[in-house]
């Protein structure tokens, strides 16, 4: 895990440098001054997406798979 | 008259239903073809139609407009058409009469809600979509099949009545049937129409609850039309109303993370339709030509890939049987072909370039930035994060990598099969490395160029670092099996109780009504039948209790038909004695 999370680092530096060296994030807003934009977002943004989905959606809401059969059955 | 004239004069959607009249009679390998040939005969005629409104038509003191045609309604219908052949392709080996029929209707249909020229006759075409698509549900014969297409009905026909209500409303108030930019109170339960079928949430959730237990095929047609026309819809009713880039941003993330949670394959791609219509949503809201023409494009490559990805996943529970991620994987030797063409899909739907998907993403996310929707257009761009990981990384990596199901494929993949998704495939590449294919459809001329270096970098930036952030976490994202409450709790989950409240208290009402009412009418029966008993019988009664003896038995009602037909037949004769003797009279004096 914790070399995964390096190489990641190390792909994302030069990600970062290539952007600040070619001006390859254009745009008129604030996220067009964060180095490697997209880059960020597509990590951070998986991981929010996992926590999202995994942690909040799934612990509130996962059923088993004949949730709603059973509860028929019931009646 | 001219051939042009004869195009011209000869909707679409007939050429359609004239050929599922036609599959009633003929074998099941010609029933396939007619679905090509009619596909392919729409298709040859769309290039000489005109732009004008071509049949009216005079119903009660409307003047319909069942076929007008402009270049909106041109573009959906050329990728109507194509997924319309694909799909016929892939359905080849089919031999249910039923299934066969009903794909020609829902696809007709289609055709005719997106060249009907007035707000009536979309009504109609719309509620012909419904009857084909719900039996393309139904058909897979399976109790969960039965019960998601009922609730699909029932959505479908509440989301209908909000549609023809608002459209009556409409009528009233600007005498006018015209189906162009809507606007003012009526207008608002014609969007409620529009959005379920375009499943926005919270009106999304018969999608994910009924496309997965639709047949192999009828996912494929599923998957292309209802949504779909329902984008056309809104981009002709409703381009530019804010509300729906909100709606659009929110669903385009909702149905990610709801397609990166799902175990099922069909059900994975189901919550990423929503997804997708999300960003041509999105687009019509922001309402300028550039997003309209994205939301077209998009709404076009998506039909493709979609119908591709569909295309995939069903080839795979036709060869093994299975959906559930689960219980797949490890079948890339057995299945490699499958692999190769569903990746084509998911590739250019992630929006790689030399895929349509590029070209239409790109539109949609560059035209929200330009028009300044910025929380719109980060979350469009995380949606695509999203659907890398799910239907590009997940979904094939636990199918055709990862551990080896234990049953493996049990019949091979049909060659029509393998045909239409192939000729699915390289049109998503075609449209990918020719744009201007797909730009000269388009409503708005448009000056887009989706291959710059900065667009290649973007695309880049956030699949290499989705990919990365999907392997770093791999181990924690394995599919495990059960489903994930969603919007349709609100009415799954209080059925029983609503069938007690209407059916069952009611029905019990009515059988205690009866049963009072038959025990009444046979006192009644028993009393009429000898009622001078009766009363012996009661007066008997009164005796016995003031004397404290038991109660007589009441004597049996002995039906004894001679028993008054003297007395009777003397009654009759003098009173006809008396009539006779009355008309003398009157006739002497």
């Amino acid at each position: 895990m914790r070399n995964k999370i390096v190489i990641v680092g190390i792909i994302l530096a030069v990600f970062m440098l290539l952007d600040h060296l070619f001006h390859l994030t254009h745009g008129e807003g604030w996220w067009a001054q964060i180095p490697a934009f997209f880059a960020l977002l597509g990590f951070v943004g998986g991981l929010l997406i996992f926590f999202l989905a995994k942690i909040v959606i799934s612990a509130l809401l996962h059923r088993k798979e004949d949730y709603y059969e059973s509860d028929r059955n019931n009646q | 008259m001219s051939l042009t004239e004869i195009i011209n004069s000869f909707p679409p959607v007939l050429i359609f239903l004239i050929g599922a009249l036609v599959m009633l009679f003929v074998p099941s390998r010609a029933r396939a073809v007619i679905m090509l040939v009619c596909s392919l005969l729409v298709l040859a005629a769309l290039p000489f139609l005109q732009d004008a409104s071509l049949v009216q038509l005079g119903f009660l003191n409307f003047e319909l407009v069942p076929f007008a045609v402009d270049r909106l309604s041109v573009a959906f219908a050329y990728v109507f058409c194509l997924i319309s052949f694909f799909g016929g392709l892939y359905a080849f080996h089919l031999k249910d009469r039923g299934q066969q029929i009903a794909a020609m209707v829902y696809a007709g249909g289609s055709l005719g809600a997106i060249f009907a020229g007035d707000l009536f006759s979309l009504f109609v075409f719309w509620e012909i979509m419904l009857a084909g698509s719900a039996y393309l549900i139904w058909a897979r014969k399976t109790p969960e099949a039965a019960g998601a297409g009922m609730r699909y009905i029932i959505v479908h026909l509440a989301g209908g009545s909000f549609l023809l209500a608002g459209i009556i409303w409409h009528l009233v108030e600007t005498g006018s049937l015209d189906f162009g930019l809507l606007e003012g109170a009526p207008s608002y339960l014609i969007l409620i129409g529009f959005l379920v079928n375009a499943a926005v949430p919270p009106l999304h959730a018969w999608l994910p609850d009924a496309y997965p237990q639709s047949t192999v095929t009828g996912s494929v047609f599923l998957s292309a039309f209802t949504t779909k026309v329902a984008v056309y819809a809104l981009v002709r009713g409703f381009a530019g109303l804010e509300l729906l880039v909100w709606a659009g941003a929110i669903m385009a993330v909702y149905g990610v993370i709801y397609a990166f949670l799902e175990n099922d394959i069909r059900k994975i791609l189901s919550h990423h339709i929503v997804s997708q219509v999300g960003f041509m949503v999105a687009a019509i809201g922001i309402g300028s030509a550039l997003s309209v023409n994205g939301a077209v494009a998009h709404a076009f490559t998506n039909i493709l890939n979609k119908g591709l990805l569909f295309m995939g996943t069903g080839a795979i529970l036709y060869a093994t049987g299975k959906s559930k991620l689960n219980e797949l994987g490890g079948l890339l030797k057995q299945t490699p072909y499958v692999f190769v063409l569903y990746m084509i899909g998911a590739v250019s739907i992630s929006g790689f370039p030399l895929f349509c998907g590029f070209v239409s993403k790109g539109m949609v996310t560059y035209s929200a930035e330009t028009s300044h929707y910025i929380p719109a257009f980060i979350m469009l761009n995380l949606a695509s994060v999203g659907t890398f990981l799910s239907v590009g990384l997940k979904l094939p990596y636990y199918t055709w990598f990862g551990k080896k199901s234990q049953t493996g494929i049990t019949k091979p993949v049909p060659a029509g099969m393998y045909t239409g998704m192939a000729l699915t495939a390289l049109s998503c590449v075609i449209f990918g490395v020719f744009p201007g294919l797909l730009g000269n459809l388009l409503p708005y001329a448009s000056s887009y160029q989706p291959y710059t270096l900065i667009h290649f970098w973007e695309t880049l930036s956030i699949v290499l670092f989705s990919g990365l952030m999907f392997w770093v976490l791999i181990d924690s994202i394995k599919p495990k099996p059960g489903i994930t409450l969603d919007f349709d709790w609100f009415y799954r989950r209080p059925a029983p109780l609503v069938y007690r409240i209407f059916v069952k208290f009611p029905s019990d009402v009515f059988s205690l009504a009866a049963r009072l009412a038959s025990s009444s009418v046979s006192k009644v029966a028993q009393i009429a039948a000898n009622p001078v008993g009766f009363f012996f019988w009661h007066y008997k009664n009164t005796v016995s209790k003031i004397k404290g003896e038991p109660s007589p038995e009441m004597e049996p009602a002995v039906y004894n038909p001679h028993r008054y037909r003297n007395s009777l037949g003397i009654m009759v004769l003098m009173v006809m004695f008396g009539f006779v003797f009355v008309a003398v009279i009157t006739w002497l004096v």
